[in-house]
Protein backbone atom coordinates (compact mmCIF):
# COMPACT_ATOMS: atom_id res chain seq x y z
CA UNK A 1 0.00 0.00 0.00
CA UNK A 2 1.51 3.30 -1.02
CA UNK A 3 1.27 6.52 0.93
CA UNK A 4 -1.66 7.89 -1.09
CA UNK A 5 -3.70 4.74 -0.49
CA UNK A 6 -2.92 4.89 3.20
CA UNK A 7 -3.95 8.54 3.44
CA UNK A 8 -7.07 7.92 1.35
CA UNK A 9 -8.32 5.47 3.97
CA UNK A 10 -8.58 8.36 6.42
CA UNK A 11 -10.69 10.61 4.19
CA UNK A 12 -14.00 9.36 5.53
CA UNK A 13 -13.09 10.05 9.15
CA UNK A 14 -11.54 13.33 8.13
CA UNK A 15 -14.83 14.44 6.61
CA UNK A 16 -16.65 13.21 9.70
CA UNK A 17 -14.25 15.10 11.93
CA UNK A 18 -13.31 11.96 13.78
CA UNK A 19 -9.56 11.85 13.31
CA UNK A 20 -7.25 12.36 16.25
CA UNK A 21 -5.13 15.52 15.97
CA UNK A 22 -1.91 13.74 15.11
CA UNK A 23 -3.41 11.69 12.31
CA UNK A 24 -5.31 14.67 10.97
CA UNK A 25 -2.11 16.67 10.79
CA UNK A 26 -0.29 13.97 8.87
CA UNK A 27 -3.21 13.68 6.43
CA UNK A 28 -3.36 17.41 5.84
CA UNK A 29 0.39 17.59 5.38
CA UNK A 30 0.13 14.96 2.66
CA UNK A 31 -2.81 16.72 1.01
CA UNK A 32 -0.82 19.95 0.83
CA UNK A 33 1.73 18.18 -1.33
CA UNK A 34 -0.43 15.72 -3.34
CA UNK A 35 -2.74 17.04 -6.06
CA UNK A 36 -4.25 13.64 -6.75
CA UNK A 37 -5.27 13.11 -3.14
CA UNK A 38 -6.74 16.60 -2.96
CA UNK A 39 -8.85 15.81 -6.00
CA UNK A 40 -9.94 12.49 -4.47
CA UNK A 41 -10.90 14.19 -1.24
CA UNK A 42 -12.89 16.79 -3.14
CA UNK A 43 -14.86 14.14 -4.98
CA UNK A 44 -15.37 12.14 -1.83
CA UNK A 45 -16.77 15.25 -0.22
CA UNK A 46 -19.13 15.74 -3.15
CA UNK A 47 -20.19 12.12 -2.82
CA UNK A 48 -20.91 12.31 0.88
CA UNK A 49 -22.72 15.59 0.41
CA UNK A 50 -24.83 14.14 -2.37
CA UNK A 51 -25.72 11.16 -0.24
CA UNK A 52 -26.59 13.15 2.87
CA UNK A 53 -28.44 15.67 0.69
CA UNK A 54 -30.85 13.17 -0.75
CA UNK A 55 -34.35 14.34 -0.13
CA UNK A 56 -36.24 12.72 2.69
CA UNK A 57 -39.54 11.43 1.47
CA UNK A 58 -42.60 11.46 3.65
CA UNK A 59 -44.71 8.34 3.93
CA UNK A 60 -48.37 8.52 2.97
CA UNK A 61 -50.57 10.35 5.50
CA UNK A 62 -52.46 7.18 6.35
CA UNK A 63 -49.36 5.03 6.72
CA UNK A 64 -50.08 4.12 10.33
CA UNK A 65 -53.57 3.00 9.41
CA UNK A 66 -52.20 0.98 6.52
CA UNK A 67 -49.80 -0.81 8.83
CA UNK A 68 -52.58 -1.55 11.31
CA UNK A 69 -54.75 -2.94 8.53
CA UNK A 70 -51.93 -5.07 7.19
CA UNK A 71 -51.22 -6.53 10.61
CA UNK A 72 -54.88 -7.31 11.13
CA UNK A 73 -55.27 -8.94 7.77
CA UNK A 74 -52.13 -11.09 7.95
CA UNK A 75 -53.24 -14.54 6.81
CA UNK A 76 -53.32 -17.36 9.41
CA UNK A 77 -50.70 -19.39 7.62
CA UNK A 78 -48.36 -16.47 8.01
CA UNK A 79 -48.39 -17.16 11.74
CA UNK A 80 -47.64 -20.80 11.01
CA UNK A 81 -44.90 -19.72 8.62
CA UNK A 82 -43.42 -17.56 11.32
CA UNK A 83 -43.78 -20.36 13.83
CA UNK A 84 -41.66 -22.68 11.75
CA UNK A 85 -39.19 -19.91 11.14
CA UNK A 86 -38.87 -19.31 14.83
CA UNK A 87 -38.60 -23.02 15.63
CA UNK A 88 -35.39 -23.15 13.73
CA UNK A 89 -33.96 -19.82 14.61
CA UNK A 90 -33.35 -17.63 17.58
CA UNK A 91 -33.83 -14.43 15.67
CA UNK A 92 -36.94 -13.44 13.79
CA UNK A 93 -35.28 -13.05 10.45
CA UNK A 94 -33.09 -16.11 9.97
CA UNK A 95 -33.80 -17.48 6.57
CA UNK A 96 -36.40 -20.25 6.68
CA UNK A 97 -34.66 -22.52 4.15
CA UNK A 98 -32.01 -23.21 6.73
CA UNK A 99 -34.56 -24.69 9.07
CA UNK A 100 -36.40 -26.54 6.33
CA UNK A 101 -33.13 -28.00 5.09
CA UNK A 102 -32.26 -29.11 8.60
CA UNK A 103 -35.65 -30.79 8.98
CA UNK A 104 -35.26 -32.54 5.63
CA UNK A 105 -31.80 -33.72 6.61
CA UNK A 106 -33.10 -35.15 9.88
CA UNK A 107 -35.85 -36.96 8.00
CA UNK A 108 -33.39 -38.44 5.52
CA UNK A 109 -31.02 -39.54 8.27
CA UNK A 110 -33.90 -41.12 10.12
CA UNK A 111 -34.92 -43.04 7.03
CA UNK A 112 -31.38 -44.26 6.41
CA UNK A 113 -31.03 -45.26 10.04
CA UNK A 114 -34.34 -47.11 10.00
CA UNK A 115 -33.46 -49.10 6.93
CA UNK A 116 -29.92 -49.97 7.88
CA UNK A 117 -29.98 -50.78 11.54
CA UNK A 118 -30.77 -54.50 11.72
CA UNK A 119 -31.79 -54.48 15.37
CA UNK A 120 -34.85 -52.42 14.61
CA UNK A 121 -36.20 -55.15 12.35
CA UNK A 122 -34.85 -58.16 14.21
CA UNK A 123 -35.90 -57.51 17.75
CA UNK A 124 -39.51 -58.54 17.41
CA UNK A 125 -38.54 -61.71 15.51
CA UNK A 126 -36.18 -62.80 18.22
CA UNK A 127 -38.70 -61.93 20.86
CA UNK A 128 -41.34 -64.08 19.30
CA UNK A 129 -38.86 -66.91 18.88
CA UNK A 130 -37.86 -66.76 22.50
CA UNK A 131 -41.35 -66.71 23.81
CA UNK A 132 -42.88 -69.92 22.65
CA UNK A 133 -45.58 -69.86 25.26
CA UNK A 134 -46.59 -66.45 24.18
CA UNK A 135 -46.72 -67.00 20.46
CA UNK A 136 -50.36 -66.31 20.76
CA UNK A 137 -49.76 -62.94 22.30
CA UNK A 138 -51.32 -60.32 20.19
CA UNK A 139 -51.23 -62.67 17.28
CA UNK A 140 -54.37 -63.64 15.49
CA UNK A 141 -58.04 -63.75 15.68
CA UNK A 142 -59.13 -66.79 17.60
CA UNK A 143 -62.10 -67.09 15.33
CA UNK A 144 -59.99 -68.59 12.58
CA UNK A 145 -59.55 -72.23 13.38
CA UNK A 146 -56.76 -72.75 10.97
CA UNK A 147 -54.83 -70.06 12.68
CA UNK A 148 -55.48 -71.45 16.09
CA UNK A 149 -54.30 -74.84 14.96
CA UNK A 150 -51.27 -73.32 13.31
CA UNK A 151 -50.43 -71.47 16.44
CA UNK A 152 -50.79 -74.51 18.59
CA UNK A 153 -48.77 -76.60 16.26
CA UNK A 154 -46.11 -73.96 15.90
CA UNK A 155 -45.95 -73.79 19.65
CA UNK A 156 -45.42 -77.52 19.80
CA UNK A 157 -42.88 -77.37 17.08
CA UNK A 158 -40.96 -74.58 18.67
CA UNK A 159 -41.48 -74.95 22.39
CA UNK A 160 -38.18 -73.30 22.99
CA UNK A 161 -35.46 -71.73 21.08
CA UNK A 162 -33.26 -74.82 21.03
CA UNK A 163 -35.82 -76.76 19.03
CA UNK A 164 -36.09 -73.95 16.59
CA UNK A 165 -32.42 -74.25 16.01
CA UNK A 166 -32.83 -77.83 14.76
CA UNK A 167 -34.47 -76.57 11.60
CA UNK A 168 -31.73 -74.22 10.82
CA UNK A 169 -28.23 -74.23 9.55
CA UNK A 170 -25.71 -72.76 11.90
CA UNK A 171 -25.06 -69.12 11.29
CA UNK A 172 -21.43 -69.77 10.46
CA UNK A 173 -22.24 -71.94 7.44
CA UNK A 174 -25.38 -70.36 6.11
CA UNK A 175 -25.11 -67.93 3.30
CA UNK A 176 -26.70 -64.64 4.14
CA UNK A 177 -28.29 -65.88 7.33
CA UNK A 178 -28.21 -63.62 10.29
CA UNK A 179 -29.73 -65.65 13.09
CA UNK A 180 -31.32 -69.02 13.74
CA UNK A 181 -34.36 -69.46 11.63
CA UNK A 182 -37.58 -69.79 13.53
CA UNK A 183 -40.86 -69.69 11.73
CA UNK A 184 -42.84 -68.05 14.44
CA UNK A 185 -46.54 -67.75 14.39
CA UNK A 186 -47.64 -64.68 12.61
CA UNK A 187 -47.65 -61.66 14.79
CA UNK A 188 -50.32 -59.11 14.63
CA UNK A 189 -48.96 -55.94 13.30
CA UNK A 190 -50.35 -52.68 14.33
CA UNK A 191 -51.77 -50.49 11.71
CA UNK A 192 -48.99 -48.02 12.36
CA UNK A 193 -46.35 -50.57 11.35
CA UNK A 194 -48.24 -51.28 8.15
CA UNK A 195 -48.37 -47.59 7.46
CA UNK A 196 -44.69 -47.33 8.27
CA UNK A 197 -43.89 -50.16 5.87
CA UNK A 198 -45.79 -48.46 3.12
CA UNK A 199 -44.15 -45.12 3.73
CA UNK A 200 -40.63 -46.43 4.19
CA UNK A 201 -39.85 -49.35 1.89
CA UNK A 202 -38.03 -52.14 3.66
CA UNK A 203 -35.28 -54.24 2.25
CA UNK A 204 -37.86 -56.90 1.59
CA UNK A 205 -39.96 -54.54 -0.43
CA UNK A 206 -36.95 -53.48 -2.43
CA UNK A 207 -35.83 -57.08 -3.09
CA UNK A 208 -39.00 -58.12 -4.84
CA UNK A 209 -41.10 -61.24 -4.73
CA UNK A 210 -39.03 -63.31 -7.07
CA UNK A 211 -35.78 -63.28 -5.20
CA UNK A 212 -36.42 -65.02 -1.95
CA UNK A 213 -34.54 -68.13 -1.07
CA UNK A 214 -34.63 -69.70 2.34
CA UNK A 215 -32.01 -72.16 3.45
CA UNK A 216 -32.94 -74.74 5.99
CA UNK A 217 -31.61 -78.09 7.14
CA UNK A 218 -35.12 -79.42 6.79
CA UNK A 219 -36.74 -78.01 3.73
CA UNK A 220 -40.03 -79.81 4.18
CA UNK A 221 -40.50 -78.65 7.73
CA UNK A 222 -39.74 -75.07 6.77
CA UNK A 223 -42.25 -75.25 3.96
CA UNK A 224 -44.88 -76.68 6.26
CA UNK A 225 -44.31 -73.89 8.73
CA UNK A 226 -44.81 -71.28 6.06
CA UNK A 227 -47.97 -72.98 4.88
CA UNK A 228 -49.37 -72.85 8.36
CA UNK A 229 -48.71 -69.15 8.57
CA UNK A 230 -50.73 -68.43 5.45
CA UNK A 231 -54.23 -68.49 6.90
CA UNK A 232 -53.21 -65.92 9.47
CA UNK A 233 -52.22 -63.60 6.66
CA UNK A 234 -55.30 -64.36 4.60
CA UNK A 235 -53.02 -66.06 2.11
CA UNK A 236 -53.17 -69.39 0.34
CA UNK A 237 -50.93 -71.80 -1.43
CA UNK A 238 -51.21 -71.73 -5.20
CA UNK A 239 -48.21 -73.62 -6.41
CA UNK A 240 -45.66 -76.11 -5.18
CA UNK A 241 -42.80 -77.75 -6.97
CA UNK A 242 -40.11 -79.89 -5.53
CA UNK A 243 -37.10 -81.78 -6.71
CA UNK A 244 -37.05 -85.47 -6.35
CA UNK A 245 -34.41 -85.40 -3.69
CA UNK A 246 -36.51 -82.93 -1.67
CA UNK A 247 -33.56 -80.70 -1.33
CA UNK A 248 -35.43 -77.86 -2.95
CA UNK A 249 -39.03 -76.85 -2.86
CA UNK A 250 -40.52 -73.83 -4.53
CA UNK A 251 -43.91 -72.73 -3.35
CA UNK A 252 -46.12 -70.08 -4.75
CA UNK A 253 -48.41 -68.27 -2.40
CA UNK A 254 -51.10 -65.65 -2.88
CA UNK A 255 -51.22 -63.11 -0.11
CA UNK A 256 -52.77 -59.65 0.32
CA UNK A 257 -50.49 -56.89 -0.81
CA UNK A 258 -50.67 -55.47 2.68
CA UNK A 259 -49.17 -58.70 4.03
CA UNK A 260 -46.44 -58.90 1.46
CA UNK A 261 -44.03 -56.59 3.17
CA UNK A 262 -44.64 -58.20 6.52
CA UNK A 263 -44.08 -61.72 5.26
CA UNK A 264 -41.00 -60.97 3.24
CA UNK A 265 -39.54 -58.95 6.06
CA UNK A 266 -40.02 -61.87 8.40
CA UNK A 267 -38.44 -64.22 5.88
CA UNK A 268 -35.53 -61.84 5.48
CA UNK A 269 -35.15 -61.49 9.22
CA UNK A 270 -35.06 -65.22 9.50
CA UNK A 271 -32.47 -65.86 6.91
CA UNK A 272 -33.92 -65.48 3.45
CA UNK A 273 -31.27 -64.38 1.01
CA UNK A 274 -31.60 -62.00 -1.78
CA UNK A 275 -29.99 -63.74 -4.68
CA UNK A 276 -30.61 -67.06 -6.30
CA UNK A 277 -28.79 -70.17 -5.26
CA UNK A 278 -26.87 -70.87 -8.42
CA UNK A 279 -27.28 -71.25 -12.15
CA UNK A 280 -28.32 -74.88 -11.92
CA UNK A 281 -31.32 -74.07 -9.81
CA UNK A 282 -34.41 -73.12 -11.73
CA UNK A 283 -35.28 -69.61 -10.70
CA UNK A 284 -38.77 -69.09 -9.36
CA UNK A 285 -41.38 -67.30 -11.34
CA UNK A 286 -41.58 -63.61 -11.07
CA UNK A 287 -44.30 -62.39 -8.80
CA UNK A 288 -47.33 -60.80 -10.36
CA UNK A 289 -49.59 -58.34 -8.79
CA UNK A 290 -53.29 -58.92 -8.95
CA UNK A 291 -54.94 -55.92 -7.72
CA UNK A 292 -54.83 -56.18 -3.95
CA UNK A 293 -52.97 -59.47 -3.85
CA UNK A 294 -49.45 -60.51 -4.61
CA UNK A 295 -48.12 -63.82 -5.85
CA UNK A 296 -44.95 -64.63 -4.01
CA UNK A 297 -42.59 -67.48 -4.77
CA UNK A 298 -40.29 -68.72 -2.09
CA UNK A 299 -37.60 -71.22 -2.74
CA UNK A 300 -36.54 -73.46 0.10
CA UNK A 301 -33.21 -75.12 -0.30
CA UNK A 302 -31.24 -77.45 1.86
CA UNK A 303 -28.41 -76.05 3.82
CA UNK A 304 -25.22 -76.12 1.78
CA UNK B 1 -27.98 14.73 25.77
CA UNK B 2 -27.52 11.60 27.86
CA UNK B 3 -30.78 12.29 29.67
CA UNK B 4 -32.70 12.82 26.47
CA UNK B 5 -31.29 9.65 24.93
CA UNK B 6 -32.15 7.70 28.01
CA UNK B 7 -35.66 9.04 28.12
CA UNK B 8 -36.15 8.22 24.46
CA UNK B 9 -35.10 4.66 25.14
CA UNK B 10 -37.42 4.52 28.15
CA UNK B 11 -40.28 5.84 26.08
CA UNK B 12 -39.73 3.17 23.45
CA UNK B 13 -39.40 0.56 26.16
CA UNK B 14 -42.75 1.50 27.63
CA UNK B 15 -44.44 1.43 24.26
CA UNK B 16 -42.91 -1.96 23.52
CA UNK B 17 -44.05 -3.33 26.86
CA UNK B 18 -47.58 -2.07 26.29
CA UNK B 19 -47.62 -3.54 22.82
CA UNK B 20 -46.47 -6.88 24.17
CA UNK B 21 -49.39 -6.76 26.57
CA UNK B 22 -51.74 -6.30 23.64
CA UNK B 23 -52.05 -2.53 23.35
CA UNK B 24 -52.29 -1.86 19.62
CA UNK B 25 -52.32 1.88 20.17
CA UNK B 26 -48.87 1.63 21.69
CA UNK B 27 -47.58 0.00 18.54
CA UNK B 28 -49.26 2.67 16.46
CA UNK B 29 -47.26 5.20 18.42
CA UNK B 30 -44.06 3.36 17.59
CA UNK B 31 -45.01 3.30 13.92
CA UNK B 32 -45.77 7.01 14.04
CA UNK B 33 -42.39 7.68 15.57
CA UNK B 34 -40.27 5.66 13.15
CA UNK B 35 -42.34 5.72 9.99
CA UNK B 36 -40.33 8.40 8.23
CA UNK B 37 -36.96 6.84 8.94
CA UNK B 38 -38.12 3.39 7.95
CA UNK B 39 -39.93 4.67 4.87
CA UNK B 40 -36.84 6.54 3.69
CA UNK B 41 -34.64 3.55 4.34
CA UNK B 42 -37.04 1.43 2.33
CA UNK B 43 -37.11 4.01 -0.44
CA UNK B 44 -33.34 4.02 -0.72
CA UNK B 45 -33.36 0.25 -1.02
CA UNK B 46 -35.92 0.06 -3.80
CA UNK B 47 -35.95 3.53 -5.38
CA UNK B 48 -39.68 3.71 -5.81
CA UNK B 49 -42.26 5.26 -3.51
CA UNK B 50 -44.93 2.63 -3.99
CA UNK B 51 -42.52 -0.25 -3.51
CA UNK B 52 -41.05 1.56 -0.51
CA UNK B 53 -44.49 1.89 1.04
CA UNK B 54 -45.07 -1.82 0.72
CA UNK B 55 -41.63 -2.64 2.09
CA UNK B 56 -42.04 -0.27 5.03
CA UNK B 57 -45.37 -1.86 5.92
CA UNK B 58 -43.77 -5.27 5.72
CA UNK B 59 -41.03 -4.14 8.09
CA UNK B 60 -43.43 -2.86 10.70
CA UNK B 61 -45.63 -5.92 10.33
CA UNK B 62 -42.64 -8.17 10.91
CA UNK B 63 -41.66 -6.09 13.90
CA UNK B 64 -45.12 -6.41 15.40
CA UNK B 65 -45.31 -10.16 14.84
CA UNK B 66 -41.91 -10.73 16.42
CA UNK B 67 -42.15 -8.19 19.19
CA UNK B 68 -42.72 -10.88 21.78
CA UNK B 69 -39.17 -12.03 21.15
CA UNK B 70 -37.71 -8.59 21.81
CA UNK B 71 -36.19 -8.71 25.27
CA UNK B 72 -34.74 -5.21 25.47
CA UNK B 73 -31.12 -6.32 25.13
CA UNK B 74 -30.69 -3.52 22.62
CA UNK B 75 -32.59 -0.37 21.82
CA UNK B 76 -35.87 -0.88 20.07
CA UNK B 77 -34.67 1.30 17.21
CA UNK B 78 -31.60 -0.87 16.74
CA UNK B 79 -33.76 -3.96 16.66
CA UNK B 80 -36.20 -2.32 14.26
CA UNK B 81 -33.42 -1.31 11.91
CA UNK B 82 -32.03 -4.82 11.97
CA UNK B 83 -35.35 -6.03 10.63
CA UNK B 84 -35.47 -3.14 8.19
CA UNK B 85 -32.03 -3.74 6.69
CA UNK B 86 -32.63 -7.44 6.39
CA UNK B 87 -36.00 -7.00 4.70
CA UNK B 88 -34.66 -4.19 2.54
CA UNK B 89 -31.74 -6.29 1.38
CA UNK B 90 -34.01 -9.20 0.56
CA UNK B 91 -36.45 -7.01 -1.31
CA UNK B 92 -33.62 -5.40 -3.26
CA UNK B 93 -32.23 -8.78 -4.29
CA UNK B 94 -35.69 -9.97 -5.23
CA UNK B 95 -36.34 -6.94 -7.42
CA UNK B 96 -32.90 -7.03 -8.96
CA UNK B 97 -33.33 -10.65 -9.98
CA UNK B 98 -36.46 -9.62 -11.82
CA UNK B 99 -34.76 -6.80 -13.67
CA UNK B 100 -36.67 -4.17 -11.74
CA UNK B 101 -33.81 -1.73 -11.64
CA UNK B 102 -33.03 -2.01 -15.35
CA UNK B 103 -36.10 0.05 -16.17
CA UNK B 104 -35.21 2.54 -13.50
CA UNK B 105 -32.07 3.85 -15.19
CA UNK B 106 -29.41 1.26 -14.53
CA UNK B 107 -29.49 0.05 -18.13
CA UNK B 108 -28.92 3.40 -19.76
CA UNK B 109 -27.10 3.18 -23.01
CA UNK B 110 -24.18 5.37 -23.88
CA UNK B 111 -26.30 7.87 -25.79
CA UNK B 112 -28.51 8.57 -22.85
CA UNK B 113 -25.54 8.86 -20.56
CA UNK B 114 -23.87 11.32 -22.95
CA UNK B 115 -26.98 13.49 -23.15
CA UNK B 116 -27.24 13.44 -19.39
CA UNK B 117 -23.68 14.58 -19.09
CA UNK B 118 -24.16 17.36 -21.59
CA UNK B 119 -27.11 18.70 -19.62
CA UNK B 120 -25.22 18.81 -16.33
CA UNK B 121 -23.19 21.94 -15.79
CA UNK B 122 -19.68 21.78 -14.46
CA UNK B 123 -19.87 20.59 -10.89
CA UNK B 124 -16.81 22.51 -9.85
CA UNK B 125 -18.52 25.86 -10.30
CA UNK B 126 -21.38 25.38 -7.84
CA UNK B 127 -21.63 21.80 -6.67
CA UNK B 128 -23.94 22.45 -3.73
CA UNK B 129 -26.63 23.93 -5.92
CA UNK B 130 -26.28 21.24 -8.50
CA UNK B 131 -26.38 18.48 -5.98
CA UNK B 132 -29.78 19.57 -4.86
CA UNK B 133 -31.21 19.08 -8.33
CA UNK B 134 -33.55 16.23 -9.06
CA UNK B 135 -31.29 14.97 -11.79
CA UNK B 136 -28.41 14.58 -9.41
CA UNK B 137 -30.74 12.88 -6.95
CA UNK B 138 -31.55 10.32 -9.61
CA UNK B 139 -27.91 9.83 -10.47
CA UNK B 140 -27.05 9.27 -6.84
CA UNK B 141 -29.96 6.85 -6.39
CA UNK B 142 -28.85 4.95 -9.47
CA UNK B 143 -25.35 4.75 -8.03
CA UNK B 144 -26.77 3.38 -4.77
CA UNK B 145 -28.82 0.84 -6.72
CA UNK B 146 -25.67 -0.49 -8.32
CA UNK B 147 -23.94 -1.10 -5.01
CA UNK B 148 -23.74 -4.61 -3.68
CA UNK B 149 -26.07 -5.24 -0.73
CA UNK B 150 -23.40 -4.89 1.98
CA UNK B 151 -22.19 -1.55 0.68
CA UNK B 152 -25.68 -0.35 0.02
CA UNK B 153 -26.95 -0.91 3.52
CA UNK B 154 -24.03 0.81 5.17
CA UNK B 155 -24.30 3.87 2.95
CA UNK B 156 -28.01 4.06 3.68
CA UNK B 157 -27.53 3.76 7.43
CA UNK B 158 -24.62 6.18 7.72
CA UNK B 159 -24.94 8.82 5.04
CA UNK B 160 -28.70 8.78 4.49
CA UNK B 161 -30.13 7.82 7.88
CA UNK B 162 -27.33 9.55 9.78
CA UNK B 163 -26.68 6.74 12.25
CA UNK B 164 -23.46 6.71 14.22
CA UNK B 165 -20.75 4.10 13.64
CA UNK B 166 -21.63 2.55 16.97
CA UNK B 167 -25.29 2.24 16.08
CA UNK B 168 -24.48 0.82 12.66
CA UNK B 169 -22.15 -1.72 14.23
CA UNK B 170 -24.98 -2.85 16.51
CA UNK B 171 -27.53 -3.04 13.71
CA UNK B 172 -25.27 -4.97 11.38
CA UNK B 173 -23.48 -7.00 14.06
CA UNK B 174 -20.12 -5.78 12.83
CA UNK B 175 -17.06 -4.43 14.61
CA UNK B 176 -16.83 -0.68 14.40
CA UNK B 177 -13.58 -0.87 12.44
CA UNK B 178 -15.19 -3.09 9.83
CA UNK B 179 -18.10 -0.65 9.64
CA UNK B 180 -15.77 2.25 8.89
CA UNK B 181 -13.72 0.42 6.29
CA UNK B 182 -16.81 -0.95 4.58
CA UNK B 183 -18.35 2.51 4.49
CA UNK B 184 -15.19 3.94 3.00
CA UNK B 185 -15.19 1.36 0.21
CA UNK B 186 -18.87 1.96 -0.47
CA UNK B 187 -18.36 5.70 -0.70
CA UNK B 188 -15.43 5.22 -3.05
CA UNK B 189 -17.63 3.16 -5.37
CA UNK B 190 -20.32 5.84 -5.40
CA UNK B 191 -17.65 8.50 -5.88
CA UNK B 192 -16.31 6.82 -8.99
CA UNK B 193 -19.79 6.57 -10.46
CA UNK B 194 -20.54 10.20 -9.74
CA UNK B 195 -17.18 11.30 -11.09
CA UNK B 196 -17.82 9.39 -14.30
CA UNK B 197 -21.16 11.06 -14.81
CA UNK B 198 -20.44 14.53 -13.55
CA UNK B 199 -16.91 15.27 -14.66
Amino acid sequence: MNECERICNFFGELLDGQLDPQTEKSVRDHLSQCTGCREDLKWLGITVQSLTGLEKLAPPPDFVAQVRLRISSSPPNNAIFQFFRNVFSASPYMPLPVGVSALALIAVLGLVFYNHVPSLNATTGLTSARQPASHTQGALSSGVNGVTVAQRQSDNRFPDHSQARSFLPSPSTAVGLQRPYAMSAPRSHTQSSDVKNRLFPTRADVIGADNLTVESPSVQNAVNSLKKMLPGMEGRLIDEKSREDMHEIVIGILIPSSSYGRLTKELINHGAVEAGAGADIVPPKRADTEGNHVVLHVRFVSRR
Amino acid sequence: MFCSVRSETDEDGQLVARTQRGDRNAFDALVEKYQKKIFNLAYRYVGDAEEANDLAQEIFTAAYQNLKKFRGDSKFSTWLFQIATNRGKNRFKYLKRRGYFVNKGMGENDDERDSQQRSIPDVSTNPETLLAGKQIQKIVQDAINELDPDHKEIVILRDIEGMSYEEIAQVLHLPEGTTKSRLHRARMVVKEKLKRVLS
